[in-house]
């Protein structure tokens, strides 16, 4: 089940709110706000708004939270317009027990909805993950239907020109370098693998299909590249949106039924 | 010289969950592990400790780094599994220094402001 949208943009605004942190960090405290809104709805199945709300309310503004990753310890929110954010225990401008009137800041108005950023938002895997099927196919559709006759230098003169004005994928390259939802690992197997996986459907689509003569080791090798760059861009896509769902990305948990006793620092 | 506007409850009370509070999720943690939404309701159902309930996870993830507590996955007989938080050699020794000092400092605020109690 998607998590509501309200829970993402939360999360993605937090997300945002830490962009000064450390990676580890930022990611470590989104996705543990994650599951503490997972764990505060885990008896409601289909929790209202009126509810998402009040557990967004009670984790509290996220420049807040980010304030306090930070080190800093700005006294209590009483912004009115505080985006997702806290509930304050006592109210604006009221005098406390001493009696005495305590000064409050201006009143801030209430800022717009939320913003996800661009390069974090739902659709980029999938867009990510068309451009680079586009990208593979992309040499075959510009060459022609006929065989290559020979496995010369102009030949892979010809297929690195391909490979190099590639846009499709050289697009997904540069989302895939530039989008926080992909992971360093991620990004680099996408990096490598891509161009290999263009030339190895480039090679058996054009050549080997037509010449007997091409060492079987040579098919193999194309064949395993082919498979395994289509199986690392299936699995690099899934995690990305995993980490749309969670809202950042990180630590995923093991699998049900497989308790883990090590420590996760 | 610039006056010094006179503090609110709010302040006062940030400046003094500054340097108590990661003692107080550690002396919760001293009763057993944790996960993060246990640990912020222990810490806010008296007293409220906590501004609100997220700033706890950036001040785990200090205690974290410290060395002072660590997580682990536990199953759940209802639903997801949860990562527990609990409480290392390390952050018990830090704990128990803490509470050393912290009675004889609390006794000696006591004694010092008592004659302003009316």
């Amino acid at each position: 089940m998607n998590p509501p949208l309200a829970v993402i943009r939360y999360l993605a605004e937090l997300d945002a709110a830490l962009a000064g942190r450390h990676a580890p960090d930022r990611d470590q405290i989104v996705t543990q706000i994650g599951e503490h809104i997972t764990e505060a709805l885990r008896d409601t199945p289909e929790p209202s708004d009126a509810e998402i709300a009040a557990v967004l309310a009670e984790l509290g503004d996220p420049l807040r939270i980010a304030d306090e990753a930070a080190g800093a310890a700005r006294p209590p929110d009483r912004r009115e317009g505080a985006s997702l954010a806290t509930s304050p225990r006592t109210e604006p401008g009221v005098s406390t027990t001493s009696g005495a009137s305590v000064p409050r800041p201006p009143v801030v108005p209430a800022p717009g909805p939320p913003v996800v950023p661009l390069l974090r938002r739902p659709w980029i895997p999938k867009v990510t993950a068309s451009l680079w099927v586009v990208g593979v196919l992309w040499p075959l559709l510009l060459t022609s239907w006929n065989r290559l006759d020979a496995v010369g230098n102009e030949t892979i003169h010809a297929a690195v020109a391909l490979v190099a004005t590639n846009i499709p994928l050289v697009a997904s390259i540069v989302l895939v370098l530039c989008s926080p939802l992909y992971r360093p690992s991620g990004r680099v197997l996408w990096t490598m693998l891509s161009p290999l996986v263009v030339f190895a459907t480039l090679f058996v689509s054009r050549v080997s299909l037509y010449h007997r003569d091409v060492p079987w080791i040579v098919n193999a090798v194309c064949a395993a590249l082919t498979t395994s760059g289509a199986l690392a861009v299936v699995v690099i896509t899934r995690r990305a949106r995993d980490r749309v769902i969670l809202g950042a990305g990180s630590e995923v948990a093991p699998p049900c039924g497989v308790p883990s006793e090590g420590a996760v620092t | 010289m610039v006056p010094r506007m006179v503090p609110g409850e709010d302040e006062i009370e940030t400046n003094l969950r500054r340097g108590t509070l990661e003692f107080c999720v550690l002396g919760v943690l001293a009763e057993g592990p944790a996960y993060g939404l246990e640990l912020a309701r222990r810490l806010g159902t008296d007293v409220p400790l906590l501004v609100s309930e997220g700033t706890l996870y950036p001040l785990l993830a200090r205690l974290r780094r410290s060395g002072w507590v660590r997580t682990s996955w536990q199953e759940s007989s209802s639903g997801p599994p949860r990562r527990y938080h609990h409480l290392t050699s390390d952050g018990r020794a830090a704990l128990d220094t803490f509470l050393q000092v912290w009675s004889p400092f609390v006794a000696a605020v006591n004694h010092v402001v008592k004659g302003a109690v009316t």
